[in-house]
């Protein structure tokens, strides 16, 4: 059985009492789509910013981007609100997000100035304001990835030596650590994120990376860092026809700790190796069809089942996709996300699977930071308590709200200014009322 | 023959009892605060599964008057005010816990309450506590957490013992000695939990008490554990397997008293004669190894007992950092999550953590080594 609003108890509303039939019905299926709307969050963002996104503990997405004024900033996107705080002034380039378990939010960036190479920025948890460090030396496309306990690992280019280096924050000395990860790492001039970093399920980190010959990269390499040392693990796709390692690959782990990568072959298939006790076993996730188009993978999620989602970037529509393995591979656009040119957008899921996406839009010059997906919450007209539905909560909350046309708003009320009038009125019923529709 | 097998016991005994001194330990070194004043009150707690080391301190210049926390995180150490300090007050010093689920909390008292402060995702959160009356300035509190997180208080008061115990929504307060027999200055008082949530409370008079709430009638028990000394910094303790122990310091001896359960009593040894520390945390290995650390003139000592007996490392120079420590300075202990000891203390540089000890064998002890594998080989040959 279920509780159903009757449609005429709002349309018949009159500002001075609230009449709410409440009838007993029968339960019928429904299916409860994915909203995706979409939020501005910050505006002035550098044409050239390179951002990222996670979703920290609390559900809650952070993105950071460089602004045109050579800000790193981050932006915590909260229930209808985003709160900026700056993490770095002084200029640099690229951002690799990842949140802790304790509520903060680490950024790695390469600094110019004071910072003078790679650094890292923190927010959150239990500094009361974000502070930054340098790390101590410098590099390119770095990506981090922090583990159960916050401790932090880098993996960056050093182009100096073509090298694929490996850092970590050790806590006796108080100092980063460095070494270079082992293997037959490949270095494609003007290639971003040609590796990625992840922890497994045993908190250990785990690289992933190209490897070949120079500009002919043909393997898969997994790299896990334990206490005795590198553990390397090779999957050659020479006969696949090689890899296209432009846009970069995603790295998440099952529950059996096997590393699942994906990745885009030269051909053009989205692809996904996982490396499983017994071998390296592949799937197609996006089968190429026409010319090639170039897909960047950048977030994975494996559900406690085995439930695979990828989120990844169609460079050539210009389009934000999900691919789900629910039942067979499908591979959906994320509506409305487009207009970010080739500035790449971010992408995250978090533990429960909802997922996130942010991206640059030009809008009359100005570059905007938007986000979207189901775990921006507050994106829904009405929905005043970010559950992500407009609901019969939102609506008794209206009900304190309401004043009507000659009154200006309370304080506290403003969501439900929802045709934006400066008043609660019956207008704003309307609009709630149009929104219980989705139901 | 019989010289042979003689002299290859003699190398034996000595072998094991000179490795405590011939074994050096090489620690590493950080700067916690470098401005920190120059207080002998420092206290450590390891946060998040214990990885992160935290310290409690006083704060530096112009907030000497405050509480300090100082985090290691990947940005270096970061210092935070937590609240109003008095540092004339000997229940003033702070006493640090790590929780359960990784938090780190502090218990110190002002001239007017008695300040509860835990980490938490959104920051640091701090509570005020009504102090137990009367009392004076140098009775302290103590603090641990209970297995759901938790935090009970004891405080000492002139007239009895209280423990506060925090409900969700406030204190909830019991009474473990109602009435003292004679009203005793200083009380002093020190609190664990043990590994089934049983309150421990280890306090002074007539010598040193022990207290434990019965899990069945829910009565608080007491015994007197050695009716000789009266400390005047004590420091309860349980290990993850209930093992009991109360380090004691009375007119600068360093005593620990332990429960033996094979026979029922409590037996009390002299650990140094002489600390310059006025206060020791002690504390539990994951081993159930009791361990410590204090300031005996210009050397820290970290003592373990790992079974047969304490072994007593004393920390090593460092080129780049002036380790040598302030007279009555703190020697906080606390244990990582491999059971690697760090230390914090006070120097001449500031505020600073040891870490990580490297068993690097001296000559010395190469030497016993090389003598006893000769002398086994002789006695088989």
């Amino acid at each position: 059985m279920t509780l159903c609003i009757h449609r005429s108890a709002l349309s018949g509303w009159n500002g001075s009492m609230v009449v709410l039939f409440l009838t007993v019905g029968v339960l019928t299926p429904f299916a409860l789509a994915q909203q995706v709307g979409i939020r501005v969050i910050a505006e002035g963002a550098s044409e050239l910013s390179e951002l990222d996104l996670g979703i920290d503990v609390n559900g809650i997405p952070q993105v950071a981007y460089w602004t045109a004024d050579n800000e790193l900033m981050l932006a915590s996107v909260e229930c209808r609100t985003a709160v900026l705080r700056e993490l770095y002034a002084q200029g640099g380039r690229y951002a690799s997000l990842a949140p802790g378990t304790d509520a903060s939010t680490s950024v790695v960036f390469s600094g110019f100035d004071q910072a003078s190479g790679l650094a890292y920025a923190m927010s959150g948890g239990l500094l009361d304001q974000p502070a930054w460090a340098p790390l101590g030396f410098a590099g390119d496309w770095p990506v981090l990835a922090l583990d159960s306990t916050g401790r932090p690992y880098v993996v960056y280019v050093d182009h100096d030596g073509g090298m694929l280096k490996f850092a970590r924050f050790d806590i006796p000395t108080g100092k980063w650590v460095v070494e270079i990860v082992p293997g037959p790492f490949v270095e494609f001039v003007g290639t971003r994120r040609v590796a990625t970093v992840a922890v497994d399920v045993d908190d250990r980190p785990v690289v992933a990376y190209f490897g070949g010959h120079r500009n002919s990269a043909h393997k898969i390499i997994v790299a896990t860092r334990t206490n005795q040392g590198w553990t390397i693990r090779t999957k050659d796709l020479e006969n696949e026809g090689g890899v296209s390692p432009e846009n970069g690959l995603s790295l998440a782990f099952d529950t059996t700790n096997a590393p699942h990568v994906v990745y885009q072959t030269a051909p053009g298939d989205l692809k996904l190796a996982r490396f499983g006790v017994f071998g390296v076993s592949l799937q197609t996730v996006r089968e190429q069809q026409g010319s090639p188009v170039r897909l960047g993978p950048r977030a994975m999620h494996i559900g406690a089942g085995g439930r695979i989602r990828v989120a990844y970037f169609d460079i050539g529509a210009g389009v934000v996709m999900l691919a789900d393995n629910l039942g067979g591979w499908t591979n959906e656009i994320v509506d409305g996300v487009t207009g970010f040119n080739d500035l790449r957008p971010a992408l995250a899921v978090d533990a429960t699977g909802r997922w996130a996406v942010a991206y640059l839009s030009d809008s009359e010059g100005i570059i905007e930071v938007k986000v979207a997906g189901p775990a921006v919450l507050g994106t829904l007209d009405g929905d005043c308590n970010c559950d992500n539905v407009v609901d019969l909560v939102d609506f008794v909350e209206l009900e304190s709200c309401l004043t009507g046309p000659a009154v200006s708003i309370m304080e506290g009320c403003e969501c439900f200014d929802i045709n934006g009038s400066t008043t609660v009125d019956l207008a704003d019923v309307k609009l709630l009322q149009a929104a219980f529709g989705d139901w | 023959m019989a010289f042979q097998k003689a002299f290859g016991c003699i190398v034996l005994v000595a072998v094991l009892i000179v490795p405590v001194s011939a074994i050096d330990l090489s620690w590493e070194y950080q700067i916690i605060d470098q401005h920190a004043n120059q207080s002998r009150a420092v206290s450590l707690a390891m946060r998040t599964s214990s990885v992160w080391p935290v310290a409690f301190h006083q704060g530096s210049n112009d907030n000497s008057n405050q509480m300090v926390v100082s985090a290691l995180s990947p940005v270096g150490w970061t210092q935070q005010g937590l609240g109003d300090l008095f540092d004339a007050f000997e229940g003033g010093l702070p006493l640090a816990e790590a929780g359960p689920d990784g938090r780190v909390g502090v218990v110190w008292r002002t001239g007017a309450d008695a300040r509860f402060a835990q980490s938490s995702p959104s920051g640091w959160q701090v509570a005020s506590l009504p102090l137990a009356a009367p009392s004076g300035p140098d009775f302290t509190v103590d603090f641990d957490f209970l297995s759901d997180n938790r935090p009970i208080v004891a405080q000492a008061a002139q007239e009895g013992i209280v423990v506060s115990v925090y409900n969700g929504i406030g204190w909830e307060t019991d009474q473990v000695v109602r009435e003292f027999d004679e009203p005793v200055q200083g009380m002093k008082v020190s609190t664990a939990i043990s590994s089934q949530d049983e309150i421990g409370v280890a306090f002074v008079e007539n010598g040193l008490g022990f207290a434990f709430k019965s899990p069945l009638s829910g009565d608080w028990g007491t015994t007197i554990v050695d009716q000789q000394i009266f400390p005047e910094s004590i420091s309860l303790a349980f290990g993850p397997n209930d093992e009991t122990a109360i380090a004691s310091v009375e007119n600068d001896s360093l005593y620990v008293s332990r429960f033996d359960p094979v026979t029922g009593d409590w037996a009390t040894e002299l650990l140094a004669p002489q600390i310059d520390s006025n206060r020791v945390n002690l504390v539990y290995n994951s081993l159930g190894q009791p361990a410590l650390a204090y300031v005996v003139q210009d050397e820290v000592h970290y003592r373990i007992n790992r079974g047969e007996g304490w072994l007593d490392f004393i920390l090593d120079d460092d080129p780049q950092i002036q380790v040598q420590p302030h007279d009555s300075s703190d020697a906080a202990l606390a244990f990582d999550a491999e059971d690697i000891p760090v230390i914090s203390y006070y120097s001449q540089d500031g505020l600073l953590l040891a870490y990580d000890p490297i068993i690097v064998p001296e000559p010395a002890s190469i030497v016993l080594f090389l003598m006893v594998t000769v002398a086994a080989v002789r006695r088989q040959g």
